[in-house]
């Protein structure tokens, strides 16, 4: 066939698939009179076009099995070919990889030793400043750090197209738990081995880092029986925490983090300390000792297990290993065959008798949710576990009563924020009585709505959350209201990310949006543009909100000087107060007639421009039931007519009014 | 949104220098967007395990708007969406390939791209045999291969893959019909020519 004739064969089935199944046939014998053959094409495709069904109808994006490959292929179309070299050093083979790029086996390949190294390299693709960043801290961490347990750093650089790389000393050696698995660790030592873990933990945090991403995959065992601690990847230098905790919350996809092993603080986004780590050991030293997660069944989807993070108290390691089949650990005493039904069921009773008391005490205490409830230090953690190795009475216990008032207290957080109030007022009346009443009472209604925040916080009610941050941000108001629009915009982003695709977390993601974005200048038109792309889906395009975002895009825009986007923008919201018919949408009106009128003047269309501008000019006028007389009709006009109008206007109208001509202006 | 602040510069100038002319741009752009449609691919799925069915076009979509700055010029959007779709089909086609590779010897196996939507009867597509029915097709007519590429790899509507290729969507809609009613014959061996060598009970 030549694209000629495929030309005419699809004129003709264009032309068939125009006329109903009846006039097909005549039709055919008409425009294929003396072309048997162009019919029998146009037949075949048309037989071909009905029984087709839905072939093609959905796109390939669509199909599950894409989303898989794009997932694994990615991973082969990354890889570096074994024997690259990168600097000195050769690679062999890959032994790792994540979401940021690969760990490989090297040799140095001028080193008449031979000796061997891990590389870390940065995918292509992902080396982006955030990346590159975290991989400069992680290489400034590790440098110093020495520590016979922890992974030394031996060299870095970057490769000829600029991807930076680290060398680190390669451990040959499996992961913790395996390793016990392996070697059917007694109790006994499963916990020399854990402070041992423990040692290199307290000696980073001596340094002023904390891990933050501990778990058995990145404590790698020696044929030695040494552990080594392997990726301080996403540690942080305790001191910068506020910092990098922001970046992170703005980018929860850079957020890497093993849910299994996160505690309460790391699932709820709030800051991170050194108990962050120790709750990580906590949760390392239960499946050393049961083989199992604290939360169990829970654990069956992450929304679930985020909320039994935070929400549930752990079952006592004792009752694990007696109600699951397979928790068998040997105990300290001899090393058991547990092929055995019998001795199986000894060896489980057996052990609940070792765990229970002292090590149950011992793991919940590091497992606590307030991170001021568990061990001070992981010095302490490992201390108790030694104390508990040579029969000493441990701190568990000890503080268990102060544990349960806490907890008491936990569940009648309500009554006690309410005294906190109290408290925080009495403080405040002291700390303010130099200063006016009108400060101190925006000063306590500050208070009063920072407690809502906490409260609303504790009781993970989303919604209730928002209104709290925008109330607190209303009382506060610029420019320490944009502080807390962001907390509420990275709170939106965390609540959107444990719920995709709730039409709530969109709403309250955009809402958000377009506050930081109005405080904001700089990241304004992203965050305006996300508003707008999260209430589309929404079919939420009438909204008050979306007329919001549109108003400030256009503003933005406008800023910008790309005054087509902005008048497309300021039109679109012009259209959606248009049609709405309360008092809010005779003010929305106002604004977006002025908006469009004055980006209008700039563009030079002074007509188009004076006919918004007068119609913002009459809708103002009525809203602030004053009048001006004889006003010039054109845009310099109007806009002088307006600044008259906003002397005569309330407070609120006349800020308003007065802001828009001041920004509409030619700068 | 934050955005992939270093990529998005470099996408965004990579699509100007496409605009003007320079092809080899291409070239440097197919990387970025495979990086980004793999990340956005791997966060969908992380996110909607379950409970949630792929939003089809959202990962073009979401692709785009991370990646190029939206103050580019309109036709920018065109030349990324077209990219982006000529980057899936490669990718699937890999992949097929290469688990095809795998199984030979396994009576001619085919890879499908099954539908795992309950709702739906969708049937799976062969997705070696749709690429070769499309060079067919394209050395036919060139710009309603690029039709099914936009809509099905790309996940483009039908307005979309208009602005794209800068013309109606009705003639898209009478490019895609035909285009699909061609491709299906192809697929399912019903081609004229093949039908030709045998009886064909259906009287054609």
């Amino acid at each position: 066939m030549t694209p000629e004739r495929w030309a005419q064969i699809r004129q003709v089935f264009d032309g068939a698939l125009e006329r109903s199944e009846v006039d097909r046939a005549a039709y055919l014998r008409v425009v294929c009179a003396r072309d048997d053959d162009l019919r029998r094409e146009v037949e075949s495709l048309l037989s071909s076009h009905d029984s087709a069904g839905d072939f093609l109808d959905k796109p390939a994006a669509s199909f599950a099995s894409t989303t898989q490959t794009l997932i694994s292929s990615g991973i082969d179309l990354q890889e570096y070919p074994p024997g690259h070299r990168v600097g000195p050093y050769e690679l062999q083979k890959c032994i790792g990889r994540g979401g940021m790029g690969s760990v490989w086996l090297a040799t140095r390949s001028d080193n008449e030793f031979k000796k061997q190294v891990a590389i870390k390299l940065v995918k292509r693709g992902m080396d982006t400043q955030e990346i590159l960043r975290r991989f400069r801290l992680e290489r400034q961490l590790l440098a110093g750090l020495t520590h016979p347990n922890i992974a030394a750093l031996i060299d870095g650089g970057s490769t000829p197209d600029g991807l930076p790389y680290l060398v680190m000393e390669y451990v040959d050696g499996i992961r913790i738990d395996r390793y016990c698995e392996q070697h059917k660790s007694t109790i006994t030592e499963r916990l020399k081995l854990f402070r041992d873990v423990c040692a290199a933990v307290q000696y980073a945090h001596g340094n002023l880092v904390v891990h933050r991403d501990l778990k058995a995959g990145n404590i790698l065992v020696t044929a030695d029986g040494i552990p080594k601690l392997l990726d301080f990847g996403i540690a942080k230098l305790i001191r910068n925490e506020f910092d990098t905790l922001a970046a992170a919350e703005t980018r929860p996809e850079l957020r890497p983090m093993t849910l299994d092993y996160a505690s309460p603080e790391q699932v709820r986004g709030e800051p991170i300390t050194t108990a962050t780590d120790i709750y990580s050991l906590g949760v390392l030293l239960y499946k050393l000792l049961t083989g199992k997660s604290p939360y169990g069944l829970a654990a069956r989807s992450d929304s679930a297990l985020r909320k039994a993070i935070c929400e549930q108290e752990p079952l006592k390691p004792s009752a694990v290993v007696l109600t699951d089949e397979k928790a068998v650990i040997p105990d300290a005493t001899q090393k058991i065959d547990l092929t055995h039904e019998e001795t199986r069921d000894k060896a489980r009773r057996r052990l609940k008798k070792k765990l229970a008391g002292d090590l149950d005490m011992i793991v919940l205490m590091a497992l606590r949710k307030e991170p001021l409830r568990r061990y001070a230090s992981v010095e302490q953690f490992s201390g108790d576990i030694r104390r508990y190795l040579e029969g000493r009475p441990v701190i568990a216990r000890s503080d268990t009563f102060g544990y349960r008032s806490a907890r008491f207290l936990r569940r009648n957080a309500v009554a006690v924020i309410a005294a906190t109030v109290a408290t925080l007022t009495l403080l405040g009346a002291t700390i303010l009585e130099q200063q006016s009443a009108a400060r101190a009472s925006q000063r306590d209604a500050i208070a009063e709505a920072r407690l809502k925040v906490i409260e609303a916080e504790s009781l993970h009610q989303q919604g209730d959350l928002m209104d709290a941050y925008f109330h607190l941000a209303e009382s506060q108001g610029p420019p320490a209201a944009l502080e807390t629009y962001r907390s509420a915009l990275a709170s939106a982003r965390e609540f959107d990310r444990t719920h995709a695709g709730l039409p709530a977390a969109s709403r309250f993601l955009a809402r958000a949006a377009i506050q930081v974005g109005n405080l904001a200048p700089e990241e304004a038109l992203d965050l305006f543009t996300e508003a707008c792309s999260r209430l589309d889906p929404l079919g939420e395009t009438e909204t008050a909100d979306y007329f919001a975002a549109l108003e400030g895009l256009g503003r933005t825009q406008f800023r910008r000087r790309d005054l087509l986007a902005s008048l497309a923008s300021f039109s679109r919201a012009l259209q959606i107060a248009e049609r709405q018919s309360s008092g809010g949408g005779k003010l929305d009106q106002a604004s977006a007639n002025l908006w469009v009128g004055a980006v209008l003047a700039h563009n030079g269309e002074n007509e188009a421009a004076a006919a918004k501008l007068r119609k913002a000019f009459e809708l103002y006028s009525d809203l602030a039931g004053a009048h001006i007389n004889s006003v010039e009709d054109s845009p310099a006009g109007y806009r002088k007519a307006l600044a008259d109008l906003a002397a005569q206007a309330s407070p609120d109208l006349r800020q308003a009014i007065e802001t828009q001509l001041r920004e509409s202006a030619t700068s | 949104m934050a955005g992939h602040t270093g990529d998005q510069g470099e996408v965004t100038r990579l699509l100007g220098d496409l605009g003007r002319g320079d092809k080899d741009a291409v070239n440097q752009l197919l990387p970025l967007v495979y990086d980004e449609l793999h990340r956005l691919a791997r966060s969908y799925f992380r996110r909607e395990r379950g409970e949630h069915t792929l939003q089809p076009t959202a990962l073009v979509h979401e692709a785009y708007i991370r990646l190029v700055d939206q103050r580019a010029p309109l036709e920018s959007r065109g030349h990324f969406l077209a990219v982006a779709a000529t980057q899936m089909r490669r990718i699937l086609l890999d992949y097929a390939r290469k688990h095809h590779a795998a199984r030979r010897g396994g009576a001619g196996q085919k890879v499908l791209l099954e539908d795992t939507m309950a709702i739906s009867q969708q049937k799976p597509v062969d997705i070696i045999a749709l690429d070769a029915a499309l060079l067919k097709l394209a050395s036919l007519d060139g710009d309603q291969s690029q039709v099914v590429e936009l809509r099905f790899f790309g996940g483009l509507s039908v307005e979309e893959t208009a602005e794209v290729m800068g013309n109606s969507p009705a003639t898209v809609k009478r490019a895609w019909s035909s285009a699909r009613a061609f491709l299906h014959r192809e697929i399912t061996g019903g081609s004229l020519d093949a039908r030709a060598m045998g009886a064909d009970p259906s009287g054609f």
